[in-house]
């Protein structure tokens, strides 16, 4: 009687334990769908403003760094602007070239970091903005240094993302502007580090060649800077694995820009169509 | 300290999320308590309810801190699961038939130190292994589960003797 018993306090226990742990790893594993919970979005608005509030105390021991990142920034607008003062006042001499308007296939919208996770495997972003503010999942976060991470899911005030610092985030990227092209990873180690895979043996690289994205998304567009390549490796004979060092140093971001393309819905549908 | 048992706990366990959250040393480095706080859960509660507080204390953890939701409870689970097993077979089947407590200075520290190393090991490999082990180099996951097991043994021998503190006079 009692080995009856105790064989089923064991089997209620090992049940019990199967539940549990089929409901971690689904968690786990949906980690987009777990974002998308009413409870999620309602901690992650806790999280944004209790634990939000020692990353302020973090960025304001950074401000100098900060100022210096800003005014090298200003410089670069500025002599960018000039540029292209030069080019429209160059432009205006030929008429024809009026007709030719130029309309971006991207929108952009400033936003700041609440909250960034640097210290797993799976870190992720809180922002400031949110679906009120038109933040969409899907959009991708970029700086003028580097591409930060993709938006899994937005509430109102609030959208939380993926960081490039996630095992699970893979960026197309382009070895020079007309290299070729491979996943870009994170080394899963630094701030600033990163891999390059599944680039051809019949490229030729040098160390300090600029790593860009090669636009082969439909989130984040071509042709941004992103990091500098290292050493390299052959990997089973077949390909190079490049490190690269990030031009973002994921330790000191807080501002960054959200980019949305506004043709992605439409790039999917035909996705979606031409697979069935 | 059985009525302030679960008090403790719960400050321990904002202490794992403020750990979770601002003690970013090194990507190799995981310091967790979680395992040591299942251990001193009191032996009146049976695997069941060690189950349920478990998975509990480990969303609790995953949701206000930075890890991904569902990490902390599917490494506390088996540990939750072997604890009762792990304490008969360190301290002695007595322990749970009479539903004693243990303490450092009763059984002596090898034995403590025992239990905290298999629940710690137990837990940090399958923290490890879904924290995106699989994608990174093995020497990276064994550095960072060394270090890891290394750090965490040490601060939880101090926590398990606050918890578990020796109540004969």
């Amino acid at each position: 009687m009692g080995g009856r018993r105790k064989i089923g306090s064991v089997l209620f226990n090992a049940a019990i334990f199967i539940v549990l742990e089929i409901a971690a790893l689904s968690m786990l594993g949906n980690s987009s769908a777990t974002q998308q919970f009413f409870i999620t979005k309602g901690v992650h608005g806790a999280i944004a403003k209790v634990w939000g509030g020692a990353e302020d105390i973090r960025y304001y021991f950074n401000l100098k760094q900060a100022n210096e990142a800003l005014f090298r920034e200003n410089f670069e607008l500025s002599r960018q602007l000039d540029v292209f003062m030069a080019e429209a006042r160059n432009a205006r001499k030929d008429s024809l070239t009026r007709s030719y308007a130029t309309d971006s296939d991207y929108e952009y919208r400033p936003a700041d970091i609440i909250k960034m996770s640097r210290n797993t495997q799976h870190n992720y972003i809180i922002l400031s903005q949110g679906s009120d503010d038109g933040v969409e999942p899907q959009s991708g976060i970029i700086t003028r240094n580097g591409v930060i991470g993709i938006v899994d899911a937005v509430s109102k005030h609030y959208a939380y993302a993926i960081s490039f610092m996630n095992t699970s985030f893979s960026l197309s990227a382009r070895l020079g502007r007309e290299g070729a092209v491979g996943p870009l990873v994170w080394d899963g180690k630094t701030t600033d580090g990163a891999l390059l895979r599944e680039i051809p043996l019949q490229n030729r690289f040098e160390p300090g060649d600029t790593v860009f994205t090669s636009g082969h998304s439909s989130i984040f567009p071509p042709d941004i800077p992103v990091g500098i390549t290292g050493g390299s490796r052959i990997v089973n004979g077949a390909t190079y694995e490049i490190e690269v060092r990030l031009l973002q140093d994921f330790s000191s971001v807080r501002y960054v820009t959200l980019v949305n393309n506004k043709g992605r819905k439409e790039m999917e549908a035909l996705e979606k169509g031409g697979a069935e | 300290m059985r009525n302030n048992f679960f008090l403790y706990y719960l400050l321990l366990l904002i202490g794992q999320m403020m750990v979770c959250n601002f003690l970013h040393v090194s990507p190799l480095l995981t310091l967790n308590i979680l395992p040591a706080l299942i251990l001193c859960i009191p032996t009146r509660f049976k695997t069941a309810s060690l189950l349920f507080i478990a998975f509990i204390s480990g969303l609790v953890v995953d949701l206000f801190s930075d890890c991904s939701i569902g990490l902390n409870a599917f490494a506390l689970l088996p540990v939750a699961l072997v604890k009762i097993s792990l304490c008969s077979f360190v301290f002695g089947e007595e322990l749970i038939a009479r539903e004693e407590e243990f303490s450092i200075r009763k059984y002596g520290l090898a034995k403590v130190l025992f239990a905290i190393l298999v629940l710690q090991t137990m837990f940090l490999l399958l923290y490890i292994w879904a924290d995106g082990g699989s994608s990174r180099p093995l020497e990276f996951s064994a550095t960072r589960f060394g270090l890891s097991l290394l750090v965490s043994v040490v601060v939880s021998v101090p926590l398990v003797s606050m918890l578990k503190p020796d109540e004969r006079k």
